[in-house]
């Protein structure tokens, strides 16, 4: 009787049917009760007319009428939008099972929030970090153009300046190229404490290049570029909320950085300086910018020959290329440039070029790791909804008679389905909730590990498109879920499952297999986890057990940069800077006598700290400095050889007579004199760079500043009064607590200079543990991950265990009737959950076999093949499937044989 | 609750319960007496499909109901036919007409085979 342009086919009535079935079922549920009582008063009434007594009129009325139930069934089909008021009903009815069950509803929802907490977690890391697009105008066409060094084998070193105009003048490939360099500066406000800020230099082809607009105002002209042009700056927009408000009328206005005015011209959005902290962290050595998240002042970088020849390389270049090239082709024609500059000039002696994608230099580091991660996330998961699966496969066994009776009664196979599947969402969409908060919780654990080389870290958080996966990943789990049962009530015969108890029967031992299997599944996936974590704890362990050259543990560090304006940097009367050289030695004296400080030092650059590298010569042995790598060179106060612990191998130290009025000497470092001497002795030889020589008085082992796992470059240590830096590291040994002597050492250095900002106050332990970047994070989180599966598996086999053990009481009760012991009964139930383990953990250790090649590239000083962790996982993991065996087993044990034999 | 199954007489009860109701607004129990009354008891309609069928009918926008006091002061649900109600019988009776009179035709059909 339908057809088209029937009022209720059209989406809206259907729609309005629904609601009013929803929400209004029990109000015409009512109406329809009424309505039938009223039908069946009058036809009572005229029955009695007819002479009927009144109950048999009432149940001659009844009767014609039909069953009441059925009728108020079929009115309400008829009212049409049922299944979604069943739905109500089914939610209604789960709820109250799972109240029912509180164990199993906690244990499930639990784990299910472990395994999608975990996921969340990670996914919103990875959308933060990878799956945003990059603030920059069609970012595929960027790439960075590195300068190489044949003598060193370096091949991300930052530009001189005259290479970068020459570059810029001559290439036709890149349509426009950038020069960028990371400072730090000073912010003094009008009132309070001077500021750090992290600061870049940049050309005015910076932002029109990368496609970034000013917010407000403009970017850099190109008259502001050039040496002398004017002092002004441009604001980060989270710098200018945070300290001006976002006050619009700030453009125009004067901020000092590092005590020069400078006038506001425009402010830039947030994330324009996306890829700048990795392509610092990216190079082989940088300036003494470390990326302190994101850049809140940006300066033009007014640079010149005479400033930064050609033989410094502090700028790093940034090019887009044209349309019509590709990289391959930019790079023949950049090392062509590259050639000829060569030729032209002594100081590009084996300098190249390297031209390698933003994309890549900023993503290449961390993107494997968190694809590593998220492989591991996704196992975790995988091994929760194993655990869950198991639960489910016990409960349903149990449930069977429920399901007996309601399809006795009449509940179609689809009914009973859903009602699962409605039960199994209820708790899934509860776990993603709960998971959701865990996940908050570990978000900001993890951030604390997320190394240096993680773009983009401000930018991690819980969003809408990681609620919606989280979401997602719930409902697909529970769907899973609700087959299960559905699956297993399928299997169900009503007929054997009411008759009788069924005990042990042939579906049990179906069901128990299944679940024993889903045991050592799980087993194995997390071995194969925990043993890629074991290989990265081990390698991590043995990074910090190398012997780095220097002793962190009980240092102090501080560091400063010095203002131009009250420290003036005269270099023709190099290194006689009294400004500097004042501050310096009162600075030593004041800490040096702090109670408890057992030594101080000053050092341009901390241990860990990979400072800058020169060319030099060796006097007399002027021709072989061609094919030479740089030297590090490290200006230190004679105080760092006793603080740091260095080892002195020949000669002697640097000494506070070491002064600018007396000789100029050296230290070289024990890779230096393999490097440039051999077996020539070093001592008395005289090293020549920035124009003075100095005469070798020393060896010294090595310190690895480049971090514990990188091998120690060549190096040369200069005395602070022979060679003043322009920024610092304060170091200070002491048996103090760290909290205590930093707020001292900021009342020293304030007492010295109110308008200097101090940064990076930490122990040099904690820099040395940041120093493991990426290494640290991975195996962190991986670690992590690892103790939730096992943790999880362990569970899994407890779970099992215990059903097995409660389905045999009785035969363990007739084998003990019959004069076995408790040991034996006990031992019985052991044995399964080992033999479990071992299944599960010999599929474990091959899979980890071929899995462990993903972290192979995190390892250090193990192959992933080392035997040492593969055994302790082993052992591990064995240990801890016997003590989950425990409980069942004393269960067993406690087995009273009259009450396993009565139990009927 | 699939609309279609056994059309021919669901069908049949629907024209009826249209075409009782489309002469005045009248209770599930009036329509009962009617049609017992109207067919001289041929039909026995089955009381109980009478109420999901006025559902049905409601639902498809065809009927509408609320509720009266009858003359002896009780309250009862009244239904009335609509507009798209009204257009349907019309279009129903006219197919049933020519439904019927085929029928007729077959069944009092007395002439050789062609």
């Amino acid at each position: 009787m339908t057809r088209p342009g029937d009022p209720s086919r059209g989406l809206a009535a259907r729609v309005i049917v629904w609601l009013r079935a929803a929400f209004g079922g029990a109000q015409a549920d009512r109406e329809h009760q009424e309505e039938i009582r009223f039908h069946l008063d009058m036809a009572a009434a005229r029955l009695e007319g007819q002479g009927v007594p009144s109950p048999e009129a009432r149940r001659r009325a009844a009767i014609a009428l039909g069953g009441a139930a059925q009728l108020r069934e079929a009115a309400a089909d008829a009212r049409g939008g049922r299944w979604l008021a069943d739905l109500g009903r089914d939610a209604r009815y789960a709820v109250r099972q799972l109240r029912h069950a509180r164990g199993f509803t906690a244990v499930s929802v639990l784990t299910l929030a472990l395994g999608i907490g975990a996921n969340t977690a990670l996914f919103s890391v990875i959308d933060g970090v990878l799956l945003r697009p990059i603030p920059f105008r069609a970012p595929d066409r960027l790439a960075v153009l590195w300068e190489t060094d044949r003598t060193s084998g370096t091949t991300r070193e930052p530009a001189s300046w005259p290479d970068y105009v020459d570059f810029s003048r001559e290439t036709r490939t890149f349509g426009t190229l950038a020069a960028v360099t990371g400072l730090e500066s000073s912010y003094t406000p009008p009132s309070g404490e001077p500021q750090r800020l992290s600061t870049m230099a940049v050309t005015h082809t910076f932002f029109p290049l990368v496609g970034v607009n000013a917010m407000r105002g403009r970017t850099f002209t190109p008259e502001e570029d050039v040496p002398g042009g004017a002092q002004v700056v441009l604001l980060g927009e989270r710098f200018w909320r945070a300290r001006f408000n976002a006050d619009p009328s700030v453009i125009g206005q004067t901020i000092r950085l590092d005590e020069v005015p400078r006038q506001v011209v425009g402010i830039v959005p947030a994330g324009s300086d996306f890829g700048l902290d990795q392509l610092h962290a990216r190079a082989d050595y940088h300036g003494p910018y470390s990326g302190v998240g994101d850049v809140a002042v940006w300066l033009p970088l007014q640079g010149s020959e005479r400033e930064y020849p050609r033989d410094t390389h502090p700028f790093f270049v940034i090019g887009r290329l044209t349309d019509a090239t590709t990289r391959a082709l930019a790079s023949d024609e950049m090392v062509g440039i590259a050639d000829r500059l060569e030729r032209e000039y002594r100081s590009n002696t084996a300098r190249g070029v390297h031209v390698e994608s933003l994309r890549d230099v900023v993503f290449a580091p961390v993107r494997p790791v968190l694809y590593l991660l998220l492989g591991a996330v996704a196992l975790v998961l995988l091994v929760a909804c194993v655990n869950v699966a198991n639960l489910f496969l016990a409960r349903g066994a149990a449930r069977m008679r429920e399901v007996a009776v309601r399809s006795a009664l009449g509940a179609s196979f689809a009914r009973l389905g859903r009602q699962f599947v409605v039960e199994a969402l209820l708790l899934s969409v509860a776990g993603g909730a709960a998971g959701v908060a865990l996940a908050w919780l570990g978000l900001r654990t993890l951030l604390v590990f997320a190394p240096a080389e993680l773009p983009r870290v401000d930018e991690i958080g819980i969003n809408t498109s990681v609620l919606l996966a989280t979401l997602g990943v719930s409902l697909l789990v529970g769907l899973v879920f609700g087959l299960v049962p559905t699956m297993q009530a399928l299997r169900v015969d009503v007929n054997e499952t009411l008759k009788g108890e069924t005990r042990g029967g042939s579906p049990g031992i179906r069901r128990r297999r299944l679940r024993e299997w889903l045991v050592v599944s799980e087993l194995a996936l997390s071995v194969t986890l925990v043993l890629c974590a074991g290989l990265l704890v081990r390698s991590v362990s043995l990074v910090l057990h190398v012997d780095p050259g220097f002793k962190a543990a009980g240092v102090l560090k501080a560091e400063f940069t010095l203002p131009q304006g009250r420290y003036p940097r005269d270099y023709r009367r190099y290194p006689v800077w009294p400004a500097t050289q004042a501050f310096t030695t009162t600075l030593l004296q004041r800490v040096s006598s702090l109670p408890g400080v057992q030594s101080a030092a000053l050092a341009a650059a901390h241990p860990l700290d990979a400072g800058f590298t020169n060319s030099f010569v060796v006097v007399g042995r002027e021709s072989e400095a061609r094919d030479w790598p740089e030297i590090s060179v490290r200006q230190v106060s004679p105080g760092y050889f006793p603080t740091m612990e260095t080892r002195l191998r020949r000669g002697r130290l640097l000494q506070d007579g070491d002064d600018a009025a007396s000789p100029l000497v050296v230290v070289i470092n024990d890779a230096a004199v393999a490097r440039y001497f051999g077996d020539r002795d070093p001592l008395g030889q005289e090293i020549r760079f920035w124009g003075m020589s100095r005469r070798i008085v020393g060896v010294i082992g090595d310190e690895h500043f480049r971090g514990p796992a990188s091998p120690a470059p060549p190096a040369v240590y200069a005395a602070l009064a022979q060679a003043p830096p322009t920024s610092g590291a304060l170091l200070v040994r002491s048996s103090r607590e760290p909290e205590d002597l930093s707020s001292e050492i900021r009342r020293v250095i304030g007492s010295l200079d109110p308008q200097l900002a101090v940064y990076g106050i930490e122990p040099l332990s904690t820099t040395l543990l940041d120093s493991l970047g990426t290494r640290r994070f991975a195996t962190f989180v991986l670690g992590a991950f690892a103790v939730l599966t096992l943790l999880l598996a362990l569970v899994g086999i407890h779970g099992v265990l215990s059903y097995a053990t409660s389905q045999r009481t009785r035969e363990i009760g007739i084998r003990m009737a019959l004069g076995a012991t408790r040991r034996e009964a006990a031992g019985s139930v052991v044995r399964g959950g080992v033999f479990l383990a071992l299944l599960g953990t010999m599929i474990g250790l091959a899979g980890a076999a071929g899995a462990s090649r993903f972290v192979s590239g995190l390892l250090f000083g193990v192959t992933r093949s080392d035997p040492v962790t593969y055994l302790a996982v082993a052992a591990l993991v064995l240990l801890a499937a016997v003590t989950a065996t425990a409980v069942p087993a004393l269960r067993a044990a406690r087995v009273l044989p009259t009450e396993a034999l009565r139990l009927e | 609750m699939n609309e279609e199954r056994g059309s021919m007489l669901q069908g049949t009860l629907e024209l009826l319960i249209l075409k009782i109701v489309s002469l005045e607004p009248i209770h599930g129990w009036g329509i009962t007496l009617r049609m017992e009354q109207m067919s001289s008891n041929v039909f026995l309609v089955n009381q109980g499909s009478l109420y999901p069928a006025l559902e049905r009918l409601t639902r498809r926008g065809w009927l509408r109901s609320e509720w009266r006091t009858t003359e002896s002061n009780r309250r009862a649900r009244y239904y009335e036919v609509t507009a798209p109600g009204r257009r349907r019988l019309a279009t129903e009776l006219e197919g049933w007409q020519r439904s019927s009179s085929a029928v007729n035709a077959i069944l009092s059909w007395s002439g050789a085979l062609p």
